[in-house]
């Protein structure tokens, strides 16, 4: 219990340190060391010297006592109490921490002391109420008006003449003792700044490349490979450097490849599509010009010989074989418009989309609106206007022939630099994760279509809920 | 050197077989005389200058340029022919510019046995022919007639997007607009939040629009909504 405790607290620590930024934890060490150190050797000083000053004041005391209880009978035998107290004053002038010398008879009454006029009466109840061994030195502390009083008591004649009392005051050896730990202090709080100088110094030194490799390494992030680092040092975050800058060195050939490798596809699938088109083209113009004239110039000569002809049979034979000209002429015409419409090249998207809508509306009799906005008399690029018919017809014969759309409805905008679009259906829609072999080409075909001008395209559909198409492709082909 | 009364055409058409075919189906009537036949632009200028035929017969399709740029420049140099497009093209947008450049007959290829010689006589007579599968379409009777907004300049952009919302689709963005969220609408509409949902991507996507704070901006503008 205690332990999970424990452990959860740590977690929770290291957690909060780990958050800390790299300065801090540095620095926080270096003055942490400084801090714990100075305290321990503090408390060890302190108590050192306070057990030194006691020793001393005791021994101070005991010695101070002991002569003066060697002294004392020589007055006290002659009852000579004015020099007994002279020689006491004389003690107390010549020493500093001495604060009082007492002497007291066998019966405790006090017949000497360096209190001058008046006895401090706490002094006397003191004696009255804590007597002591009379036949031994004893030792106790005071605390008076003038801080504390260490207080050696020592018989005289072995307790037979009374009793001599010595105050040493404390005052003095606790004044040192303080002066001694200020300037302690105030020396630990100087190598504490200094030391956090030095670390800020070690982290700026530590921190600067790293931070240099977290910018560069944005910056690769961004697509940008011209970075070489300079190399700060042979240590750990220098080898680092190193290892980053072969990496991105790597980076940037792979990218390189990568983009050679798009051009390529790219300008190989856009001379596919382009050599298609115009493949389509041109059949569509032979059909048109050669294949369709000829059939016209045959109709021409079938109605010439159906003038000549001499009876009902052979007219006949000439008038079906007309009908047949005249109809083949007419699927040769819908056959070069699948094709290729000569009319996208010759006028422009606006008329093809509008031949192509028309013809859907009446072949496959659905509601079929179309909405150009913006158009006006303006062209795009050849390029950018036969992605968007393919697209558009891509998209409006899905939903014709998979989707069974009742509705479908065109919108083409022309926007500053690109043209929008969007064909939405109300057919039966389909799951986008799921492109089926039914309309995976179809769906692929426009989106590689519309990428290859730099354009954009997405589909948008669910089963039930129709299908939308949506597109944007640049006025002009930029075709990298 | 002709008879007043017999009708001149000048037949321009790049391709060699057909234009000696016109020319005899043509000479084969009595009131009618091919005076010139030619495959190329530069060359029918010049005969047309020369001749000042009362019929020209075009093609759309040419070798070096198109009937249709050609056709107001042979206008300039014989200005009373009367000029009738010939092509392959059953193509409204190909009619409506033909037309508009000056022409007043349009035979296409696959009609030539019927309509030719009617389309002849009929432009001569001063009148317009036009082929009878076209012109239902052309005189705007048909539903297949394109959008008239498609062809006018229109200055405003984005009430023509907001137009081309159904009239559901426009109610469901002005509630978007006016701040009721897709569950206030579909309760409103008997629908699923799902259906509103969806609606509503669909028409900003057709508007264009990536936030709400545009779709309102554009309501606001086209005045649908006070502020």
């Amino acid at each position: 219990m205690i332990r999970g405790w424990a452990t959860a607290i740590l977690n929770r620590l290291s957690a909060r340190l780990l958050g800390v930024p790299l300065r801090l934890k540095i620095m926080g060490m270096a003055s942490g060391i400084i801090i714990l150190f100075a305290s321990t050797s503090l408390y060890i000083i302190y108590g050192t010297l306070t057990r030194n000053m006691e020793d001393l004041l005791e021994k101070e005391g005991r010695s101070i006592a002991i002569e003066m209880a060697h002294e004392a009978p020589d007055y006290l035998l002659i009852n000579d109490l004015y020099g007994l107290t002279r020689t006491l004053k004389n003690t107390v002038r010549n020493r500093p921490d001495l604060s009082y010398v007492v002497i007291s008879d066998r019966a405790g009454q006090i017949v000497a002391h360096t209190f001058g006029a008046g006895f401090p009466s706490e002094l006397l109840r003191l004696y009255r109420n804590h007597s002591e061994p009379a036949t031994e030195t004893s030792l106790r502390r005071i605390i008076t008006n003038e801080g504390m009083i260490w207080e050696t008591g020592a018989p005289i004649l072995e307790g037979d003449e009374g009793r001599v009392r010595v105050g040493i005051r404390e005052t003095a050896f606790r004044q040192n003792i303080n002066n001694f730990l200020n300037y302690f202090i105030w020396n630990s709080l100087w190598v504490i700044l200094v030391g956090l100088l030095l670390s800020l110094y070690l982290t700026w030194l530590i921190t600067r490349p790293i931070k240099d490799l977290l910018q560069a390494t944005q910056a690769v992030n961004q697509g940008d490979y011209s970075i070489t680092l300079e190399q700060p040092a042979s240590d750990e975050v220098g080898s680092l450097t190193t290892a980053f800058n072969d990496m991105v060195k790597q980076l940037a050939q792979a990218e390189e490849n990568r983009r050679e490798k798009e051009r390529l596809r790219r300008d190989f699938l856009q001379k596919v599509i382009a050599s298609q088109e115009n493949e389509r083209k041109r059949i569509a113009r032979e059909l048109h010009d050669q294949t369709g004239q000829t059939l016209a110039s045959i109709m021409v000569e079938l109605k010439m010989l159906e003038r000549s002809a001499k009876d009902d049979e052979t007219s006949q034979r000439i008038a079906s074989l007309k009908q047949a000209v005249t109809k083949e002429i007419g699927s040769l015409h819908n056959l070069a418009v699948t094709l290729r419409p000569s009319i996208l090249d010759d006028m422009g998207l606006t008329p093809a989309l509008e031949m192509f809508v028309n013809d859907i509306r009446q072949h496959h009799g659905l509601e079929i609106r179309l909405t150009m906005v913006g158009f006006g008399e303006n062209r795009p690029d050849s390029a950018t206007e036969t992605c968007i018919y393919r697209i558009v017809q891509e998209a409006i014969l899905n939903a014709v022939r998979h989707a069974q759309a009742r509705e479908i409805k065109i919108l083409l905008e022309w926007q500053q630099s690109k043209i929008r679009g969007v064909v939405e259906d109300d057919g039966r829609g389909f799951d986008p994760e799921i492109i089926t072999s039914t309309n995976r080409l179809g769906l692929y075909g426009m989106m590689e279509r519309a990428q290859l001008l730099n354009g954009t395209l997405s589909i948008d559909s669910e089963p039930g809920q129709g299908t939308m198409v949506v597109f944007a492709v640049p006025l002009v082909a930029d075709q990298q | 050197m002709t008879d007043p009364q017999t009708t001149t055409i000048l037949v321009v058409d790049d391709h060699p077989l057909l234009l000696s075919g016109l020319g005899m189906l043509l000479n084969a009537e009595a009131d009618l005389e091919v005076v010139g036949q030619t495959d190329r632009a530069a060359s029918a200028l010049e005969l047309a200058e020369k001749l000042q035929p009362d019929i020209i017969l075009l093609d759309i399709t040419l070798n070096d340029t198109s009937g249709i740029d050609l056709l107001p420049r042979l206008l300039e140099v014989s200005p009373q022919s009367r000029v009738i497009m010939l092509t392959m093209h059953e193509n409204q947008r190909y009619l409506q510019l033909a037309m508009h450049a000056g022409a007043r007959g349009f035979v296409l290829k696959k009609g030539l046995d019927a309509d030719l010689l009617y389309a002849v006589r009929t432009v001569h007579r001063g009148e317009v022919y036009v082929h009878p599968s076209m012109l239902l379409e052309f005189v705007g009777g048909d539903s297949g007639r394109t959008e008239p907004q498609e062809y006018q300049e229109s200055p405003d952009h984005r009430s023509q997007l907001w137009h081309s919302l159904s009239q559901r689709e426009q109610q469901v963005m002005l509630a978007v607009a006016q701040g009721h969220t897709s569950r206030e609408i579909a309760q409103r509409y008997f629908v699923s939040d799902k259906t509103v949902t969806t609606y509503r991507s669909r028409a900003m996507a057709k508007l264009g629009l990536a936030s709400k704070a545009e779709l309102v901006k554009l309501v606001m503008d086209l005045g649908l909504l006070n502020p």
